[in-house]
């Protein structure tokens, strides 16, 4: 045999000039042989008896698929779930909400008060965190109770594939990929795990598109906020409960649509300018359709989906609670903390049509969407001066009924106006800080991290303002 | 509310439309001021040493003329340049012209090499037309360092051809020789095979990018004459001026592929027809090709058109007891044979 | 976590096999580790749950699972460690939506690959089998979703399969929990080897391509002897594959593959 010792190189360089006689056509010619080699032992041990059974998968491919009925089903599946969860999660909410202010607070109220634990410890504790995190609970469990069963539901069954071969085309026409479609319905319960799902895409420039678009689908955190909003400003419009509820869902399904329509404008912008390119070639499997198991499913979406996401919205109500508390409570020049910050953002605020409380609510909810509303109501009873709702600054008041909240949010000086910016709002501004975070994992660039942060505050800062300043014009030449 | 909404109205619109004139892609402030900046002296001897370089390697000369044609600038400024050039060790005078030094080879390698793997890259990543990864990689190539250069070759696993088949050197500098000839060399009826397309006259390159032509392509001779040269491939024809069909490289198609050479892309299957696949255009690069062959579409697998989306663009095909869906622009670079009846 | 044994009546769906303990996320002494392989949306991730008692996500499109999860669980007295990957297609493209997954199994050193595989679509998934041979001699064979395949008709001759292929071949149906203790005591064979497996190896690669792998394996084998997948290592490097060509390069394949540095290797006599 040889006796020349081998090195690194030579096998490197023997490789090189290898790959320069094989060409190109190395892995070709390989996948050919190993298909061949795989179909033939494949048809050694698999035999399909002629009796095959007819399936409904066609028809029913045809059905979500076909340009008849494919996107009005789609849209009808939506509002349906939309409606359900609006409607189905209302008395469980108020029953939620009694229990927990009415009857829990002050109960635990009088417990502080026999043991004699001092006015501040027993503010922030019950009146900061408890009462935030009780509103929280109240007003997230329903609605995320129903609306991830459903939504899993259609995931084991094989639905998302669909809307995604369906919805391919117009995100082709922005230069997208056809896969976001499904990082968006991931975005839909969670933007960081809509943001992790984008390692779907295996294009980087459209891998980054849909990172930085996924902020546009509206996520668990901040559906309360829609939900609640369009009930009692939109919805009650109205005066039959049942169309009420036909209304609001009707607003919730306008906002998610107009994300959709932000998804595929800022979409279109990215890769027009900094993420110049076509869109590039894609495929994407349909899976067969599969019966979920209906049980199991809506018991492990509970269990997994719900209450992980209940956690986690408890986990940061309880220090926002607490940072609530404390804001209104220290007093800096005759005036609470939360009251001069008020102060200093409400022009701005009144300028885009929203107000300071909203401005200052969405900074404390960086962590974390789902503190928003707990947080508005509760510095609108301080500005307001409401009395009669709530025991002092910084108690999160119990409020009976959807009609209360109005009536309060009415006094703080909120109109139409208000309500309408605040759901655009709600769809247009910063993710979160754990999506932010996933946003710097997955790309690993500052860059990248703060376009995807600042733009969407960008357009929501920009649409509010025009909507504001159109709004009053017409109402002035009226 | 201390201002009317109509002011501030205005005040907004305003803002966004400054916003506009300065980002507005392409012809935004912006941008136009970073292309001014982008004519540097180095950038300017870079382009002289890849302009030498390409020169010599089809054995041409290079003048102060066909240089200063180029760089796009006066003689003057042209000779000048060669002279600083001449100064650093770059190039040499020759008896009818200029040639590289040894030094300046290997610098003109090295951009060479950046240039051709940015080509790839921006070929087989990022979905850039084909008449846009030349332009942006006249860009780049000045920015990047060594290293950037070497990460980027591996990320493209070490390719040996730019996407208009020019070899591209390797990091030590070596480089395989031109392939093919001129397609002016080749008569009527002639079946080629297109292995590159130089690209060194761009206005020429442009025209040959825009009817769509690129390396691999299979072409038959249909008409050679003094005024024009017809080809047709699959499904187009394409005619072009014989000045142009020389920037076009190409070699004889291999005896036993000629009869692949007529057939019908995937996105012409109607639904519920069979195809059988027979190749991959050459346009389907990269990752595209090979996420393909991973979905089990190769060469002599049978794909039947399955179902169509609303918008019928992308379709779904059933492919080995799967249902795939691929958008059109993509079953058009795959090539099939109609099977008849029901597979 | 649901860590006590139950008797395996057939009433007892949660527990698949009498010997297995779900031992959840707890994984920090284990005898063996076993990576989840396959194609997406073929259940490795049901499997997954079957096996540990976790609950990872698992939802019917291609592509639910896109980080890697672990979990563990003991059976027969032995512990194991087990790692939920993401679909891949294929380990030989650069796709990099599939690299999480590729990576561990190339250099994860699982003890014993397990390759989860649609009883509906065998041939197709065959192919990333017949890659995930050429790496490794220890692996199981899990033709999953039984259920379906029976629905439609087919029927999958499994002791003819793992003739062919030489490993274990195990159908199952997930979702019910069906095969699983079959399946564990396949990982348990492999894993101690008390079974040897003989995988098959592709044999039809083009010849020029076919001489040029067998040029490159002799060198790799002689300045890396004792590697066990020489000819993967070669078809990579045909390939360009970078991790490989640094691999080699540093020597460092040497350590992925935990082979001790030999004073004057590849000076063979
Ligand atoms: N009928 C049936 N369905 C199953 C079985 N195993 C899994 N499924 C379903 O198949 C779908 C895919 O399962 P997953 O476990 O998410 O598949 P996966 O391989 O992890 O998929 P990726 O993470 O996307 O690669 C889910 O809807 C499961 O409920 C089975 O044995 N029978
Ligand atoms: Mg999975």
């Amino acid at each position: 045999m040889n006796n020349q010792p081998i090195t690194a190189e030579d096998i490197l360089t023997d490789a090189a000039s290898l790959r320069w006689d094989l060409g190109e056509k190395v892995h070709e010619s390989l996948m050919e042989s190993i298909f061949k080699e795989a179909a033939s032992i494949a048809g050694d041990v698999v035999s399909i008896s002629e009796k095959k059974k007819k399936t409904w998968d066609h028809s029913l491919d045809w059905l979500f698929t076909s340009k008849l009925t494919g996107f009005p089903i789609m849209f009808g599946l939506l509002a349906g779930v939309l409606w359900m969860t609006i409607s189905g999660a209302n008395v469980p909410s108020s029953m939620l909400a009694g229990l927990l202010l009415d009857t829990v607070h002050p109960w635990l109220k009088a417990m502080a008060g026999q043991i004699g634990m001092p006015w501040w410890l027993d503010g922030l504790l019950i009146d900061g965190m408890y009462l935030a995190t009780a509103w929280v609970v109240s007003v997230m469990l329903p609605p995320m109770a129903i609306f991830f069963p459903l939504f899993t539901l259609f995931e084991d069954f094989g639905y998302l594939p669909r809307v995604a071969f369906n919805m391919d085309h117009l995100f082709k026409k922005v230069g997208a990929h056809g896969r976001q479609a499904l990082t968006m319905s991931m975005g839909y319960g969670c933007n960081a795990a809509g943001v992790v799902a984008c390692r779907i895409i295996d294009s980087p420039r459209e891998r980054l598109i849909a990172i930085i678009t996924n902020n546009f689908a509206v996520c668990n955190g901040r559906w309360p906020t829609l939900f609640l909003i369009s009930s009692i400003f939109v919805g009650s419009a109205v005066s039959s409960p049942l169309l009420g509820s036909v209304v609001s869902s009707a607003a919730v399904l306008a906002v998610m649509l107009l994300g959709i329509l932000f998804t595929f404008a800022v979409s279109w912008l990215l890769s027009n300018t900094m993420l110049r390119g076509e869109a590039s070639i894609y495929s994407l499997e349909l899976p067969p359709y599969r019966p979920p198991r209906i049980l199991q499913t809506l018991y492990t979406s509970l269990i997994d989906r719900t209450i992980y996401i209940l956690w986690r919205a408890i986990v940061f109500a309880l220090p926002a609670g607490a940072v609530i508390w404390l804001l209104c409570n220290i007093s800096v020049a005759d005036q609470s903390l939360a009251e001069h910050l008020i102060r200093i953002l409400n022009p701005f605020g009144l300028l885009i049509g929203l107000n300071g409380v909203i401005l200052l609510a969405y900074i404390i909810a960086i962590p974390a969407n789902e503190i928003v509303i707990p947080t508005i109501l509760m510095l609108t009873v301080l500005t307001a001066g409401v009395t009669g709702i709530g025991e002092g600054a910084g108690v999160m008041f119990e409020l009976e009924s959807e009609g209360d909240t109005a009536a309060l949010l009415q006094a703080g000086g909120w109109t139409l106006l208000t309500a309408v910016n605040l759901l655009l709002f709600c769809l247009l501004h910063n993710p979160c800080s754990t999506t932010i975070y996933t946003i710097w994992k997955e790309t690993r660039s500052v860059k990248w991290t703060a376009l995807a942060a600042l733009l969407p505050v960008g357009i929501g800062v920009a649409v509010c303002f025009f909507v504001a300043q159109i709004w009053r014009l017409i109402a002035h030449s009226f | 509310m201390t201002m009317h909404p109509g002011i501030l109205l205005a005040i907004g619109l305003g803002v966004i439309a400054i916003l506009c004139i300065l980002f507005w892609p392409r012809r935004g402030l912006v941008n136009l001021w970073r292309s001014l900046h982008l004519n540097t002296r180095r950038t300017r001897i870079e382009h002289a040493l890849k302009h030498m370089f390409n020169n010599e390697y089809i054995q041409q000369k290079t003048t102060v003329k066909s240089l200063s044609v180029k760089l796009s600038i006066s003689q003057r400024h042209t000779a000048s340049l060669l002279a600083r050039m001449e100064s650093r060790g770059l190039v040499k005078k020759t008896r009818d012209g200029y040639g590289l030094t040894e030094e300046g080879n290997a610098y003109a390698l090295r951009i060479v090499r950046a240039h051709r793997l940015w080509e790839r890259y921006l070929a087989d990543e990022t979905g850039l037309r084909g008449d846009e990864w030349h332009r942006y990689a006249e860009r780049l190539e000045h920015s990047t360092s060594p290293e950037q250069v070497e990460a980027l070759a591996d990320q493209l696993g070490q390719p040996l051809y730019d996407p208009h088949g020019a070899p591209i050197p390797s990091a030590d500098g070596v480089i395989g020789p031109p392939m093919g000839q001129p397609a002016t060399a080749f008569a009527t009826g002639d079946l080629i095979v297109v292995t590159r397309i130089d690209k060194e006259q761009e206005h020429l390159y442009s025209q040959i990018a825009a009817e769509g032509i690129v390396p691999g392509m299979q072409l038959r001779i249909l008409e050679m004459s003094p005024q024009r040269i017809r080809f047709s491939s699959q499904q187009n024809e394409y005619v072009l001026a014989p000045v142009v069909a020389s920037r076009l490289m190409a070699i004889p198609l291999p005896a036993e592929k000629t009869e692949e050479i007529c057939n019908d892309t995937l996105s012409s299957l109607k639904i519920g027809e069979t195809g059988k696949v027979v190749r991959f255009s050459p346009n389907c690069r990269g990752a595209e090709r090979r996420r393909l062959m991973d979905l089990g579409i190769i060469p002599g697998t049978l794909i039947r058109a399955d179902l169509n989306s609303p918008f019928g663009d992308p379709k779904a095909y059933f492919v080995r007891e799967t249902s795939i869906a691929l958008r059109n622009k993509l079953a058009d670079l795959i090539y099939i044979e109609k099977m008849k009846g029901a597979a | 976590m649901e860590n006590q044994t139950c008797s395996p009546t057939p009433a007892c769906r949660s527990c698949p096999s009498a010997n297995l303990v779900k031992l959840g996320e707890e994984n920090q002494n284990f005898d063996y580790m076993i990576a989840l392989a396959g194609n997406p949306n073929t259940g490795k991730s049901t499997v997954f749950n079957a096996l540990t008692g976790l609950r990872q996500h698992t939802g019917n499109w291609p592509g639910k699972t896109v980080t890697r999860a672990e979990g563990g669980f003991s059976f027969d007295g032995r512990q194991y460690k087990i790692v939920d990957l993401p679909g891949t297609y294929s380990l030989l493209s650069a796709s990099p939506d599939e690299e999480v997954a590729r990576d561990f199994i190339l250099f994860g050193h699982p003890n014993v690959t397990v390759i989860v595989a649609d009883a509906t679509r065998l041939e197709r998934n065959l192919n990333l089998v017949l890659q995930v041979l050429e790496i490794t001699d220890k692996a199981v064979f899990c033709v999953n979703l039984i259920d379906e395949a029976r629905r439609h008709g087919i029927s999958i001759d499994a002791a003819k399969l793992e003739e062919r292929l030489g490993i274990p071949v195990i159908l199952t149906a997930a979702r019910q929990r069906k095969g699983i203790h079959e399946l564990l005591q396949a990982i348990s064979d492999v894993a101690s080897g008390q079974r040897v497996c003989r995988p098959y190896r592709l044999q039809n690669e083009p010849p020029e391509l076919k001489e040029a792998i067998h040029h490159l394996v002799e060198k790799i084998e002689r300045l890396f002897p004792g590697l066990p997948n020489a000819r993967w290592v070669a078809l990579r490097v045909l390939e360009g594959d970078k991790r490989m060509i640094s691999a080699i390069q540093s020597g460092e394949l040497r350590q992925l593959y935990n082979i001790p540095e030999i004073a004057g290797a590849g000076q063979t006599t």
